[in-house]
């Protein structure tokens, strides 16, 4: 507490520089940038401590795109509103920037044959990527046969029925709500 | 062309709801975008064609940012600039507000427990998305033996070793520059 009212306010240009420069050099995705943020906000600069900057980082993963979410975080906690805005500006700006600019020679030289045969051969690493991502993801958790069971109604759900995403999630979030009400309610045999 | 450039303008709201809403069900790991936005602009809005996904997916990937800057090169793609930036702005906007009002509350971060049960049960669901749209892209995507061979490789090379995926793609790509038929 004293500490943190010993601290002098961190100026908005110092988050933008921050976060411009890991938006910049963080090539690697998510993990990556998670330890980069950690270097230059909590290492090198002490601008937050090590245990609120985990914390952070938690709730970020279980929202969605966390680098972004972390970059929220760590602003918001120096500068609020505004230091939060600055940071998730300032570290998308960078590949917002690069995207558009390979989005225009992508539509203008799409149809090249040389980046053609280039692009296809891309094709099979996006897939990689994905279940790559699937695998990182289910790894852990993926174990018990209930667990294995909801994985494959929604790969019949999603991939061959085209049930609408959406309801699918929404299913799944109230099927996951009962039934932690349902082990609290004073079931003995609570399987994981 | 002024028509073109009129039309590509009505497009902006319409951009900007949809990525709105596939920005609200964008949680439990970045990757979740890609089969919510593959039903979204290939599927129902003909926006995208399947490979115009694949490619976008590869872009996006080629950058620090996360997969959801997808958008923008779809939003590029319908409407140029600005439509790449509505697009980003959208879908970043519902997870940023929520990101915003919980980092305020720090103290709920502690009740955060019964949140993470429920997500932790929408995981296998999440990763079963997930293979539903690898094996939908797969399907226009992995079109020969070589094709398979490259998809085996790159994912022991992302699990296994963790390589970088820019890298990878870039590598892949001058590969594929390189193995190309002199026809």
């Amino acid at each position: 507490m004293e500490q943190e009212e010993a601290r002098k306010p961190v100026s908005l240009l110092d988050i933008a520089r921050v976060f411009l420069l890991i938006g910049t050099t963080g090539f690697g995705g998510g993990v990556a940038i998670i330890a980069l943020i950690q270097d230059y906000c909590v290492v090198r600069r002490r601008w937050l401590e090590l245990d609120e900057f985990s914390h952070g980082v938690a709730f970020g993963q279980i929202l969605g795109p966390f680098a972004v979410n972390a970059s929220i975080f760590v602003g918001y906690r120096l500068r609020g509103l505004e230091g939060a805005l600055v940071a998730a500006t300032s570290f998308l700006a960078p590949s917002v920037i690069l995207v558009m600019i390979l989005t225009s020679l992508y539509l203008r030289y799409q149809r090249v044959p040389s980046l053609q045969s280039a692009l296809s051969a891309i094709g099979p690493v996006v897939v990689a990527l994905i279940v790559a991502a699937a695998w990182q993801m289910g790894r852990n958790r993926i174990k018990s046969a209930e667990s294995v069971l909801l994985m494959l109604i929604s790969v019949a759900l999603v991939a061959f029925l085209r049930f609408p995403i959406i309801y699918i999630l929404l299913a799944a979030a109230a099927y996951a709500i009962l039934r932690i009400r349902f082990a609290r309610g004073g079931s003995t045999n609570e399987g994981r | 062309m002024k028509a073109a450039r009129w039309l590509s303008a009505i497009m902006l709201p319409s951009l900007a709801w949809t990525f709105l809403k596939i920005g609200v069900v964008f949680f439990g790991g970045g990757f979740v975008v890609i089969p919510v936005m593959h039903r979204e602009l290939v599927t129902n809005m003909h926006l995208l064609t399947d490979r115009q996904f694949v490619d976008g997916t590869a872009i996006s990937q080629l950058t620090p940012g996360p997969v959801a800057v997808l958008a923008t090169f779809a939003g590029y793609k319908v409407s140029g600039i600005l439509g790449a930036l509505v697009a980003t702005i959208a879908i970043f906007l519902p997870g940023s507000l929520l990101m915003i009002f919980l980092s305020k509350s720090y103290a709920i971060l502690r009740e955060l427990d019964a949140a993470r049960k429920v997500l932790n049960t929408l995981i296998p669901v999440v990763v079963g998305l997930l293979l539903a749209s690898a094996w939908t892209i797969g399907r226009t995507a992995v079109t020969d033996w070589y094709g398979v061979v490259v998809f085996l490789v790159a994912l022991i090379a992302l699990v296994r070793f963790k390589v970088n995926p820019a890298l990878l793609i870039i590598a892949f790509a001058v590969l594929g520059l390189l193995l190309q038929s002199p026809a």
